[in-house]
């Protein structure tokens, strides 16, 4: 087991992280001490396989390529009419029938089937809202 | 700032770092790469909103944060029935596909997916890094002093690990340990 007070100024060590005078400092220590010279050693095997392992893995050439393409293809995609055609109906049929519930007076009955169709028409309204954002 | 030209600059100064970011998440190469494409698309979609309050580089690297774990979100979620570790298992897979006679370094890889992710993220880009506290810091959004004290609890977890292994007689751990 290292020095408590010495662990991490030998990992930093380890790491090129230290200042000239701390890495003194270390170096007379781990020179007088066998346990912080077994766990520099320790850390530097350590350094050294952890280098290998991860590697430097770069990205493919083509990577900032494919980036930019996925961008412009999404950036010019062009846009449905179908969504636009779709609401125009909508809220045509919408206007047109609070038009006829205006002018004409209705007998209950009538007026209950004009209900059911208004609610159906808004019911299709709402489900095409919350599919829009797919097309 | 959301002109194609300063598009195709911050790819360009930041492509690799970010493919890195996600490469420590993911371990592999090819999923790293889809994943930074993803980031990209967030930013370009992002940046007409940019109003500079962060630096450049915060923005971006916290926009390439959330993906890479929201991305980690769905996966986990997609796999909850599964108690093997994704990324590690894709490494190991592709060290596998290409490293016959790697053995240590299959080992070095299987020990790092062993240690908690908030120590394994900043080891690895330390070395993805060319060992530079101060660009993990910057990709992490995390104070320096934290950057160092998470690789420093790696270290000692991967240190544990290696120490038990060597009790088994695994290769690496029994070189790492020789001298001890």
């Amino acid at each position: 087991m290292p020095c408590p007070a010495f662990e991490d100024l030998i990992l930093e060590y380890c790491e090129d992280g230290l200042a000239a005078a701390q890495r003194g400092r270390v170096e007379e220590h781990v020179a007088e001490c066998p346990a912080c010279r077994a766990f520099l050693e320790l850390q530097r095997e350590l350094d050294s396989a952890l280098r290998e392992a991860i590697g430097k893995p770069e990205p493919s050439a083509a990577f900032h390529q494919r980036i930019l393409r996925r961008v412009a293809s999404e950036a010019e995609e062009p846009r449905s009419w179908v969504p636009l055609i779709l609401d125009a109906v909508g809220y045509s049929a919408i206007a047109a029938l609070g038009s006829v519930v205006i002018q004409v007076s209705f007998t209950p009955a009538q007026f209950a089937w004009l209900m059911m169709g208004a609610s159906a028409i808004f019911l299709w309204w709402l489900s095409w809202q919350s599919l829009r954002e797919g097309l | 700032m959301a002109g194609v030209g300063q598009f195709e600059r911050l790819v360009e100064e930041y492509g690799t770092k970010v493919f890195r970011l996600a490469y420590s998440m993911l371990g592999d190469r090819a999923a790293a790469e889809d994943l930074a494409q993803e980031v990209f698309l967030r930013i370009w979609k992002g940046l007409p909103g940019y109003r500079g309050e962060a630096s450049l580089s915060s923005w971006v690297f916290a926009i390439a944060r959330n993906t890479c774990l929201s991305h980690r979100r769905r996966e986990a979620s997609r796999r909850a029935a599964s108690l093997d570790v994704p990324e590690v298992r894709a490494a190991a897979e592709s060290l596998h596909a290409r490293a016959d006679g790697h053995g240590a370094q299959l080992e070095m890889r299987d020990l790092l997916g062993r240690i908690p992710e908030k120590y394994r993220r900043p080891l690895m880009l330390f070395y993805l890094e060319d060992r530079s506290y101060e660009q993990v810091a910057m990709i992490l959004g995390l104070p320096m002093g934290t950057v160092k004290t998470y690789l420093h609890r790696g270290k000692k977890e991967l240190g544990a690990l290696a120490e038990a292994r060597r009790k088994e007689g695994a290769p690496l751990c029994r070189a790492l340990h020789s001298k001890t």
